[in-house]
């Protein structure tokens, strides 16, 4: 194995001060819902770490994950993290395509074997696995491939977390997210759609530096993942007022009211969106005005829609409740008419006795 | 892959459209039936005026009896209570007005969340009295059968999940509101066929009872 540069020297190749970087392990460090006591212990850390070997795939997916890191606005220094890991296949990003980027990845894995983090992007076709293939070989196979030498998985983007947008109804690919495929190794999914670049790197430094983060039930780091965006969104407030946008173009949306009745979906997604937010801090979508569609939650395609707010039912509700009701009236009608026959019935069938009768003997 | 999100659409989804079928059914064929069995024909002179009392009872029946509410304070005012606590939690809060928007297109505005929550925890408080009014008073144990006890528990439930859900007091803030509304979902299923159907039916049975004694020209 060829000896990698530590962390430490990359950077300093790099041009990045001590206090940037100490700065940036404070940000991490408070980023992750660490105490800030623990940020020295981050730059020690990262400072030892060697440059680790990173595999990338990217399966069914749209790139936009990748977009996301590599066009955060440059140059931050999230992208000097991703300087320091050894990205050593990116099939997006890298120069080699076909066999020669296959035999970069081969290379890779067998210098770094058990060792190597896995980074997929995109969710696997396992119906018919030809919908998505690179040098001829299917995701599946290489996603298994790959993973079996890998220390960890990182899936970025709901994609590869959940299935993504492939796996939406009718999922006519038959996708499947990493962790239905791989199941003896560490995963770390990191939805989104696509997820905040400083939580991916976020997530890389936290396994540089404590290993394997604390996951919730999704597999998400509960650091970055904790928190649904409505407890910590800046139009709560109204919210619990009671003063809600009911169009896009209303006085409440105007005076920046809560989303809810345009379908965000805040309440139930877990993010830092609000907190950490997106451009270095800029905006996010409900800054912008538009609801939260929910994307760091699995199927959040298939939530009944983007603009019906969460109380709203999902089924053609209103059609089968006028079926009922046509129902209700015709059985009730036959049953009050059937008591009716039934009352009559007796009526007639009703003897009249008077004294005499009841002196006869019987 | 998320069995509390599958859950929640499925509460939102299919169980409630069958729920709803289910109310609206039911809703209908009683009141249909009702109507269509009607009343006797009284041919005896009326003394008094049956249809202006009929309907005037319905909504004298709303205020208590001079004396009742001293003789009676659980029952009525915990009665009073939990019927206005539960239907300003049900109107006021804003996704159940979106709710209704969506179902009818009628809109009103939201009351704020100390409302909305004052309203759920004294109606639940009120459920509550009216669950000891019944346990304790043997007579009104005697009268309690297992219909009532499950309706009473299954108006509590939509509100308590509701505050809940609203807290998120437990987990996952999906899991909390599937239970919310499957919780609604079985009130709507039970509604038609037990003595909740006396929301609808109230206005019938009071109407009657007004005519009748109208028409002999007694009090009501
Ligand atoms: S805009 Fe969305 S996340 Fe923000 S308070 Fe309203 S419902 Fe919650």
């Amino acid at each position: 194995m060829k000896t990698r540069p530590l962390l430490s020297e990359t950077m300093a190749a790099h041009g990045v001060s001590r206090r940037t970087f100490m700065k940036y392990c404070a940000t991490l460090a408070s980023v992750m819902a660490l105490p800030p006591a623990l940020a020295p212990r981050i730059a020690q850390a990262l400072e030892r770490a060697r440059r680790p070997s990173v595999i990338w795939l990217s399966f069914q997916e749209c790139t936009g994950c990748t977009e996301s890191i590599t066009r955060s606005h440059a140059p931050t220094i999230e992208e000097m993290i991703f300087n320091t890991i050894s990205l050593d296949y990116q099939d997006t990003l890298q120069a080699a395509a076909g066999h020669q980027a296959e035999a970069a990845r081969h290379q890779a894995m067998k210098e770094n074997y058990g060792k190597y983090l896995v980074v997929v992007e995109g969710s696997i076709p396992v119906a018919n696995p030809a919908y998505s293939c690179f040098a001829g070989r299917s995701n599946l196979d290489v996603l298994k491939e790959t993973a079996a030498g890998a220390a960890a998985i990182v899936t970025v983007g709901t994609c590869a977390a959940y299935g993504g947008i492939p796996h939406a109804m009718p999922n006519p690919t038959g996708a499947r997210a990493v962790s239905d495929i791989i199941t003896d190794k560490p995963i770390i999914n990191v939805p989104g759609c696509p997820p905040i670049p400083v939580v991916m790197t976020g997530v890389l430094a936290h396994f540089l530096t404590f290993g394997v983060p604390e996951l919730d039930d999704l597999g998400r780091p509960k650091a970055f993942y904790g928190d649904v965006i409505h407890d910590r969104c800046y139009r709560r407030p109204f919210y619990d007022k009671g003063l809600f946008a009911e169009t896009f173009d209303d006085e409440g949306a105007r005076a920046g009211w809560c989303l809810y009745k345009l379908g965000c979906k805040g309440p139930t997604t877990h993010s830092v969106c609000a907190t950490v937010k997106w451009n270095g801090g800029v905006s996010f979508p409900i800054q912008s005005g538009h609801p939260c569609l929910g994307c760091t939650q699995p199927d959040f395609w298939d939530g009944g829609g983007f603009y019906k707010p969460l109380s709203v039912p999902t089924g053609d509700y209103r059609a089968l409740a006028a079926g009922g009701v046509g129902v209700g009236a015709v059985v009730g009608a036959a049953g009050a008419l059937v008591g009716r026959g039934v009352k009559a019935e007796a009526a007639r069938k009703h003897e009249t006795v008077d004294a005499h009768d009841l002196e006869k003997p019987s | 892959m998320n069995p509390a999100f599958t859950l929640f659409m499925w509460a939102r989804g299919p169980a409630f459209d069958v729920a709803l079928a289910i109310f609206a059914a039911g809703i209908t064929l009683r009141l249909v039936e009702m109507v269509v069995l009607g009343r006797k024909t009284d041919l005896a002179p009326a003394k008094g005026h049956p249809i202006r009392q009929g309907l005037a009872t319905i909504f004298t029946r709303s205020i208590p009896r001079p004396g009742l509410v001293r003789f009676a304070p659980g029952t009525y005012l915990g009665g009073y209570v939990f019927h206005l606590g539960f239907f300003a939690a049900f109107l006021l809060f804003a996704p159940h007005i979106a709710l209704i928007r969506d179902a009818l297109g009628l809109s009103w505005p939201a009351a704020n969340r100390a409302i909305v929550e004052s309203a759920t925890a004294l109606a639940v408080v009120a459920a509550i009295i009216l669950f000891f009014s019944r346990v304790m008073d043997p007579v009104r144990r005697a009268l309690t059968g297992f219909e009532d006890y499950l309706v009473l528990l299954l108006s509590v439930l939509p509100l308590v999940t509701g505050y809940v859900a609203a807290n998120k007091l437990f987990g996952n803030p999906e899991m909390m509101l599937a239970v919310h509304v499957l919780s609604v979902d079985a009130l709507l299923i039970v509604f038609p066929f037990t003595k909740l159907m006396h929301s609808v039916s109230f206005v019938f049975s009071r109407y009657y009872n007004g005519a009748i004694q109208g028409r002999k020209g007694a009090e009501s």
